[in-house]
């Protein structure tokens, strides 16, 4: 600090500088505190800043202690005390909550932020039975507490930087540096330098702008809420960001299979979670597959199922007017409505809404004879299959890929669906994360992978 | 550079719009369509028109589970099959469907003509599947597709007697399509085709014998215990049963477990014959005497001599007939240094077989518990 005293006659313009650059604001306060010998003077942004701590750190003991010096050595001291910057830099750190305080002719700042964000939320995306109830809070400072509780390793490191031109928000990037794959922590690292948006608002966003593809469908980073699949993604040797603001983190790299665990894949037993699994499958299989094999079976190949299954299927078309493909995409569009509808309503009329659309809407079509019986069974089967997709952005680009196979469906029939499939296939098999292949599916155990990679 | 874009853009929009063209076949709506469950063939005795073509349609209904399926017929005569059902396209308002036709009836007067060209019309109809069930139909096919079972149920028309989903018995012998093509061609193994035949009031189908049709050969009816020993030694078929007769003592013998083995004996040495091993394996069901559980070995015995003398009753008169279900031929060509003269080495051979025939019965309790 002594180092600082040549530049005596430039703090005082300094405070000058910041309180012309910030006077506009209303809530901007410029307070000088002064008894006998000893003057302080405070510059601070009123609402960002904890005005309880602020009298507890430094209103009091400014009062109590005996001379300047000793106030000087005190504020010195603080923990919260931030290095010195540049000017700019002190204008930003005063609008994200610090304290600008000039003693003896030079500038300290100290940072007393007030955050309303540090309640730590109850799971709402991923609910599990087993495992931890609570995700994590908004508050980037907790967030990073939350998951260094849950993994103690001396090598897990947290690097911070700031993003969005305007809104300066920190970004914390977490990884365990034992584990880490080193290309994909340099690749995301360069990737986040070169990103410069001006706002951003969700962890989620990072998905889209980290990724090369300017239109891609599937994520090739995980987002989630839950504490456990963060910890369990960093022993695997996996980069987690967290934003600030944002009560959820992503994951890079991933394969698509990640997608499809369950956290209480872990915590089950053997046969239990194997079983879970397995259903889990079947239902991305089904919810993939299953209106374009209703289109397959009722226009183009009624000969592959049984009899009794054709005869019902035409039975219950009787009257029916459109072609299977359009009865099919009519009844997807208004239960992808449906979706969309529970999810931007307010909690209050989501239970109406369901009501109305699936109860009435499914009775009155079959009743009218816009579809039929068996196509109200599949939107059913299809809509609830594609709840049991644990990530809900997978869940979201399965929805648009099932909309891809139907065309097929219905321009080649049960041939063109198989296509699609492998079309689909192909498509996963080409993504990269990060440069780690998508679909990776060679078998090893996750202990032989880390220490492969870290070495 | 954005030229060769767009030009590939309007290459994939032009491909993607011929699909749309080119699917305006394949693509009919399921109620656009009607099934045909079965298919018979009669014989007319009309030499112009000699093929009567009988379809059996499924009409479906809006509630399957109260009313059941609906059948309707579509009937025609004609100097070929394709040409019948051509002709039945304009009988009906939908596109006929043969996906679902999985039994295909020949009347019996058909079997007396040449049946090559009618198995050739199912065999190359690529909507006909080759899994479908070939049947005969006493006194015709007609007859036999009309016949509604009071038992039969939505759509199951005359399939649960032959897939071994429904009914399991060894006096139903199964023959698939490609099977019987296969068996008509190849040489050394000869077709045979169960019997269905309808009662007078059509409510009843009764399938218990089967029709052998060795090459070049007038067909030739097995008797519905002949088909049982058959399907024993062809198929080692497992739901059969044994009356034994022997003295005062008259028992059945439920079978669990049968198996036939055989083995072509032709070394220059003995007279050249056919050693065949069953081993059969079974229950008691029935008996008119108290069964002493100390005498099973007894009981076995008789059982095996009894069925001994079945099975070589069988054998010699498909030899004395020169026919050949099971496929010896088959075997003895598969087994034999092929040259040009094997088959005809065969045919010589076979009227001279010698059965050596060994049944091993064994019961394994009496079925009581005393």
């Amino acid at each position: 600090m002594r180092s600082f005293t040549n530049k005596i006659s430039t703090s005082h313009e300094t405070l000058e500088w910041l309180f012309e650059e910030l006077k506009s604001t209303s809530d901007l306060v410029n307070k000088p505190l002064h008894v006998g010998e000893k003057h302080v003077e405070l510059l601070y942004i009123k609402t960002v800043v904890d005005g309880e701590q602020l009298q507890q750190l430094v209103i009091k003991p400014f009062f109590e202690l005996e001379s300047l010096e000793h106030v000087e050595a005190y504020l010195n001291s603080l923990p919260n005390l931030q290095e010195n910057q540049p000017r700019e830099q002190m204008l930003l750190e005063l609008t994200k909550g610090s304290v600008v305080v000039e003693v003896r002719d030079q500038l300290l700042l100290l940072d007393i932020k007030k955050s309303n964000t540090e309640a730590v939320l109850e799971t709402s995306i991923e609910p599990t039975i087993q495992g931890p109830q609570y995700s994590l809070s908004e508050d980037i400072a907790t967030n990073i507490n939350i998951i260094r509780q849950r993994y103690h390793k001396p090598s897990l490191t947290v690097e911070m930087m700031e993003l969005g031109e305007n809104t300066h928000q920190s970004l914390a990037i977490i990884y365990d540096e034992e584990l880490v794959i080193s290309d994909v922590l340099e690749n995301i690292k360069k990737k986040l330098s070169a990103l410069n948006p001006p706002i951003i608002q969700s962890t989620t966003e990072l998905n889209r702008l980290l990724n090369d593809k300017k239109r891609s469908l599937m994520p090739i980073m995980m987002m989630t809420e839950r504490t456990d699949r963060v910890v369990f993604n960093l022993a695997g040797g996996k980069v987690v960001l967290l934003l600030d603001g944002s009560h959820t983190t992503v994951i890079a790299p991933v394969v698509f299979f990640d997608f499809m665990t369950s956290m209480d894949d872990i915590y089950g037993s053997y046969w239990i979670t194997r079983f879970l699994k397995l259903l889990r499958y079947f239902g991305l299989f089904a919810c993939l597959t299953l209106p374009g094999i209703y289109v397959a079976a009722t226009s183009y190949n009624p000969e592959v199922f049984r009899v009794e299954l054709a005869l019902s299927i035409a039975g219950s078309r009787i009257g029916v007017p459109y072609p299977s493909f359009v009865e099919v995409l009519f009844m997807l569009v208004f239960m992808e409505l449906l979706t969309e509808a529970s999810i931007r309503l307010p909690k209050a009329v989501t239970g109406a809404a369901t009501t109305v659309g699936g109860l009435i809407l499914g009775q009155a079509a079959t009743e009218a004879a816009l579809a039929s019986n068996i196509m109200i069974i599949i939107v059913g089967a299809v809509a609830i299959s594609t709840f049991v997709i644990p990530i809900n952005e997978m869940s979201f680009g399965i929805r648009v890929v099932r909309l891809i196979l139907l065309v097929f469906a219905s321009f080649a029939g049960l041939a063109g669906l198989v296509f699609g499939l492998i079309g689909f296939l192909m498509y996963l098999t080409q993504l990269n994360s990060f440069g780690e292949p998508y679909f990776k599916i060679y078998l090893q155990s996750k202990r032989a992978e880390t220490e492969k990679t870290s070495s | 550079m954005s030229v060769i874009c767009t030009g590939r853009r309007l290459m994939a929009i032009i491909v993607s719009l011929s699909l749309i063209l080119q699917s305006g076949c394949g693509f009919k709506d399921i109620d656009k369509r009607v099934f045909v469950l079965s298919i018979g063939v009669d014989h007319t005795d009309n030499e112009e028109r000699p093929y009567k073509v009988i379809l059996k349609l499924a009409i479906p209904t809006g509630s399957l589970r109260e009313s059941g399926t609906e059948f309707t017929y579509l009937t025609k005569e004609s100097e070929s099959i394709a040409s019948a059902i051509r002709l039945l396209k304009t009988h009906a308002d939908k596109e006929l469907d043969f996906g679902h036709a999985k039994v295909i009836v020949f009347g019996e007067d058909l079997l007396h003509h040449d049946l090559t060209e009618i198995a050739d019309f199912f065999v190359r109809r690529r909507d006909i599947q080759r899994v479908s069930w070939v049947a005969v139909g006493s006194p015709n096919a007609e007859g036999v597709l009309k016949t509604q079972p009071s038992s039969e149920k939505a759509g199951s028309a005359l399939f649960n007697l032959f897939d071994q989903n429904g009914v399991e018995s060894a006096y139903i012998v199964s023959t698939y399509l490609f099977d019987f093509r296969r068996r008509m061609i190849e040489t050394g193994f000869d077709p045979i085709l169960p019997v269905l035949s309808s009662s007078n009031d059509k409510k009843k189908i009764v399938v218990n014998s089967s029709i052998l049709f060795a090459k070049n050969k007038h067909p030739f009816k097995l008797s519905p215990r002949e088909t049982k020993f058959y399907n024993l030694l062809a198929n080692n078929t497992q739901k059969l049963d044994l009356i034994v007769n022997r003295d005062d003592l008259i028992y059945t013998i439920a079978v669990d477990t049968a198996k036939t083995k055989y083995k072509l004996v032709t070394n220059t040495k003995n007279k050249p014959g056919i050693k065949l091993d069953v081993s059969v394996k079974g229950i008691i069901e029935e008996s008119n005497k108290q069964m002493d559980p100390s005498q099973l070995s007894t009981y076995s015995k008789y059982a095996s001599e009894m069925a001994k003398k079945e099975i070589t009753e069988l054998l010699k008169k498909l030899q004395e007939y020169d026919a050949d279900p099971i496929g010896f031929g088959l075997r003895y060509k598969a087994t034999r240094l092929h040259t040009r003269d094997t088959f005809k080495e065969w045919e010589e051979l076979y009227p001279e077989l010698a059965f050596d025939v060994n049944v091993n019965v064994s019961i394994m309790s009496t079925g009581i518990i005393e």
